[in-house]
């Protein structure tokens, strides 16, 4: 038996001092704090530390098997391990095979299983000419799709039509499985255009990269996913919205009951097109990061419900990949899956010294806030939330324990990831994890892995 | 003492788990999957809800009106509150013009104390607004009372003016108080209830058809912006009408704090209830109004959509005789109001939950959740979570009762849903761990229940 005890416990109904008692890696009774010790039970004390539910983060790019020299599952868990995430999903893509039919799933679980340590769930793919092996994807236990409509950047990964989402969302909706959408209008997009020498030839400038993959793009892809799960009753999500255009849209569909719901990326929260320098690729992402206003009507669609969730879209590269200098060649993706909590923490405090307020730590409702966009919202997107997402009696004990005041410098080479190449290096950061629990067991424990390989294929 | 509920399902605002409660004293000290606790009492709650108890933000107990007196007490009122599944009242103390807050609320203090069964607090009406009575506000907030109902309506009895109901505004700014408002615009309805008179139209209809639903929408739309000059919240108390219910939602669209209440004779009665044979229209004598069905399914997509948060009763009940029928030859003789305390449970989850036009979790959010969080009672009630007030009802969602006046316990001759049968009914009720009702039987005891002290908005 684990007894945890905060001052500071993230509960469904409000942040309050409390005490859980943990038996088979479920919450079994939640007391008022501090409560007593029954004999024998493993005690750990938070004190004033918060606990939060685990972090559940849908978007992360594990590129296993195939290219596992990107990432993994051994490095990519450890990595959630230390940012507090208890449970990922893997996108279909970036291993090889994708995971586009029941078979390339076996073999993605066959080699996943024994390597993890978090939680992990998987989406399946929907490409060209695969919609026979769908049924098959989610009798094998993919917790829905992922498709693009844009080129993803991988050739085993084509993007698919409005034609084949027809034929494909009915059976979805059939199923009650989501469909996850990269949205991007390829005819919207455009060839980038450097200067071929002089100034601007090299280091290459962000504008052009940015000039090539404009709003338009992303709000006419929205708009016909909006069209399609209306007319399909689909369950459809926008990942990584990226502009305050595609906000409003989903914020007017939410309001007509499309069964519709969005994420945005802690990046998109963070940076900003006018502060990316010449040359820095780290930064290069599709949808790429926009000006300061769209960052700031994420956080207004957080706030106001038009956004559901944030999560990662971890997506690790080897640096050399990432050509420094040229963004026309090198792979669009950030890896942050270690960073999310503490950079969208800082972020909220951000916005809130534009009201006013100065505490260093966060209020209640903030901490609210965070484990609905970071750990309720996307285990009810992975129809996880029966066991996930909560701290509540009768769920899995998967825990955060981290300190929102304590700040630190990101340093790359202290990341787990396998590659340390980071937009967020150097940067100062609010929010520390100490401690991640899944099921009960404690995992990471001040800055290192105490327990491998204890994760669960989901 | 100890209770432990055993085997429910307890349902709150966020959760909905299979698990017990163990009670000590007058709080919730442990919510569990399972819980082998030794307690003097088991309440086996197998197959039921196990739900934080209602709260109703709006009731007139023994309330003088129109040269009558509501017919509810404290006693019967609260005892049948209990029978329905609500454990607090927040009821309306009246300052009369020349008198001081104070003397109301030692007035009202004096009705409830000995007689409430279930906790209570008080909102105060404010009729005049002199310098001293602002002070007086001040001091009210300190001492619980931290909401303040105006008027918009009643020209000569309770009616403010602008200038009036701004200036309470601008002091709740200060003093943290909620400012409550009765919209509807006064002046207009009595002009149409004088021209009505005197063309000879007495029956209880003309009431309704001299407060037109946008006489509402205009006060609706006047207060929320007078709150917005004064930059504070607003409170719609029993808003009826679509109309209104637009003004809030345009407000809201923009971000302002705009809260609205609706009741349940606006969900499930309608216009056509006044044109009853002889004087039964009677009955439904209340204001505002009894508004068109056809547009009630706007009330219930702003109940869902969260544009209304609460559903109160504004129970107010007259008996037809002697009371209902002083208006017999002049429908603005009627007084004003109806029984509901007692049937809100039952109707909202059998009308709301039931067909789904809400979720459960949402049913418990406006009958519970989110009235305690708006008027400062929660996290102590409102919820099912250690450390709260162990107020609680087991809830039979298959039972079905058939509502008549004959078996319902308000003090009054009639029941406006005379025959109506409801699946879903209060077996068993907690108010602070003491059983007010058990299997149905009424065991509290009066003078019970305790004045509740409300915290104001920090």
């Amino acid at each position: 038996m684990l007894i945890v005890r905060s001052t500071r416990l993230v509960l469904p109904h409000g942040v309050r001092p409390a005490t859980l008692q943990i038996e088979n890696g479920v919450v079994q009774r939640i007391g008022e704090y501090p409560g007593e010790d029954p004999a024998g039970a493993d005690v750990f004390n938070a004190g004033d530390l918060v606990v939060s539910p685990g972090l559940i983060d849908t978007h992360v790019h594990i590129n296993e098997p195939g290219r596992t020299a990107w990432e993994g599952f051994d490095s990519a868990t450890r990595a959630a391990a230390a940012g507090g995430v208890t449970t990922l999903v893997d996108m279909p893509l970036n291993s090889v095979p994708a995971t586009t039919t029941a078979a390339a799933y076996q073999a993605k679980i066959d080699v996943a299983r024994a390597q993890c340590h978090v939680d992990v769930g998987f989406w399946g793919g929907i490409v060209p000419g695969n919609v026979g092996d769908l049924d098959a994807l989610v009798d094998a236990g993919v917790l829905g799709f992922k498709c693009f409509l844009v080129p993803s950047g991988v050739d085993e990964f084509p993007a698919v039509s409005e034609a084949a989402l027809r034929r494909a969302m009915p059976l979805l909706a059939r199923r009650a499985v989501p469909l996850l959408v990269h949205a991007e209008d390829p005819a919207r997009i455009v060839n980038p255009v450097y200067p071929a020498e002089g100034p601007g030839a090299n280091p290459q400038p962000y504008g052009p990269f940015l000039a090539s993959r404009p709003v338009a793009a992303e709000v006419e892809a929205v708009r016909m996913m909006i069209r399609l799960s209306a007319a399909t009753r689909a369950r459809t999500h926008i990942v990584h919205v990226s502009s305050a255009e595609a906000v409003d849209l989903i914020e007017a569909a939410k309001a007509d009951h499309v069964p519709i719901s969005a994420e945005t990326c802690p990046h998109y929260l963070t940076f900003a097109a006018e502060e990316i320098p010449s040359g820095a690729t780290e930064f290069k992402c599709a949808p790429p990061i926009r000006e300061t206003s769209h960052r700031c009507a994420l956080w207004r669609g957080l706030a106001s419900g038009a956004l559901d969730l944030v999560v990662t879209d971890h997506s690790p590269a080897p640096p050399p990949l990432k050509t420094p200098g040229d963004f026309a060649r090198a792979w669009g993706g950030i890896a942050s899956l270690e960073l999310s909590l503490a950079a969208v923490a800082t972020g909220l405090r951000a916005q809130r010294s534009t009201r006013g307020s100065s505490a260093s730590s966060l209020e209640s409702s903030e901490l609210m806030q965070l484990a609905q966009w970071m750990s309720a919202a996307p285990a009810a997107l992975a129809g996880l939330g029966a066991r996930k997402g909560r701290i509540a009696p009768g769920m899995d004990a998967d825990l955060t324990v981290w300190d929102p005041a304590a700040s630190f410098v990101v340093d790359p080479l202290r990341l787990q990831q396998r590659h340390k190449l980071t937009p967020y290096a150097g940067r100062s950061l609010s929010g520390t994890v100490l401690t991640t629990f899944v099921r009960g067991e404690r995992v990471w424990d001040r800055n290192r892995l105490v327990q491998a390989y204890g994760g669960q294929l989901l | 003492m100890r209770t432990l509920i055993k085997n429910g399902t307890i349902v709150t605002a966020v959760d909905q788990y299979s698990g017990d409660v163990l009670i000590e004293d007058e709080k919730i000290s442990v919510i569990g999957v399972r819980l082998d606790i030794v307690a003097d009492k088991v309440i086996d709650a197998a197959g039921k809800y196990v739900l934080p108890g209602g709260i109703d933000v709006h009731t007139h107990m023994d309330m003088p009106f129109g040269g009558s007196t509501s017919a509810d007490d404290f006693e019967t009122g609260t005892r049948a509150a209990a029978f329905g599944g609500t454990t607090t009242i927040v009821d309306f103390a009246i300052q009369y013009r020349g008198q001081t807050l104070h003397h109301a609320m030692e007035t009202w203090a004096r009705k409830a104390e000995s007689k409430a069964v279930i906790d209570y607090g008080f909102h105060m009406i404010i009729t005049e607004l002199t310098d001293q009575v602002e002070g007086e506000m001040d001091a009210l907030v300190k001492q619980g009372i931290t909401s303040f109902k105006l008027f918009m309506a009643y020209p000569g009895v309770f009616m403010l003016d602008d200038a009036s109901i701004f200036k309470a505004l601008l002091r709740t700014g200060k003093n943290g108080g909620t400012i409550c408002m009765h919209a509807e615009n006064g002046g207009v309805i009595d002009v149409l209830v004088q021209r009505a008179l005197a063309e000879g139209k007495t029956a209880p209809k003309y009431h309704a058809l001299t407060r037109p639903a946008r006489a509402e929408a205009e006060a609706t739309h006047r207060a929320i912006a007078l709150a917005e000059i004064a930059d504070v919240p607003v409170y719609i108390v029993h808003l009826s009408a679509a109309e209104a219910l637009e003004m809030v939602t345009e407000a809201r669209d923009r971000g302002l704090p705009a809260h609205a209440e609706t009741c349940p004779q606006y969900l499930f009665l309608s216009y056509d209830n006044y044109e009853e044979p002889d004087f039964a229209g009677a009955k439904y004598v209340m204001s505002p109004p009894l508004r068109d069905r056809a547009k009630q399914n706007q009330l219930w997509r702003g109940l869902a959509s969260n544009d209304l948060q609460v559903i109160s009763t504004d129970h107010c009940p007259f008996c037809m005789k002697e009371q209902k029928e002083l208006g017999r030859d002049d429908f603005s003789k009627i007084p004003n109001g109806a029984p509901g305390v007692e049937t809100r449970m039952s109707l909202v989850y059998d009308g709301g939950v039931r067909p789904g036009r809400i979720s459960l979790n949402r049913f418990v959010e406006l009958t519970s959740t989110s009235p305690a969080k708006i008027f400062g009672m929660f996290p102590r009630k409102g919820t099912i979570a250690p450390g709260s007030d162990a107020d609680i009802v087991i809830f039979d969602p298959n039972r079905t009762i058939t509502l008549a006046a004959k078996t319902l316990h308000m003090n009054v001759d009639y029941n406006p849903y005379e025959g109506r049968q409801v699946t879903g009914a209060t077996d068993t009720v907690l108010s602070r761990g003491r059983l007010v009702i058990e299997n149905g039987v009424f065991v509290g005891r009066p003078g019970s229940g305790s004045f509740l002290k409300r915290a104001g908005r920090s």
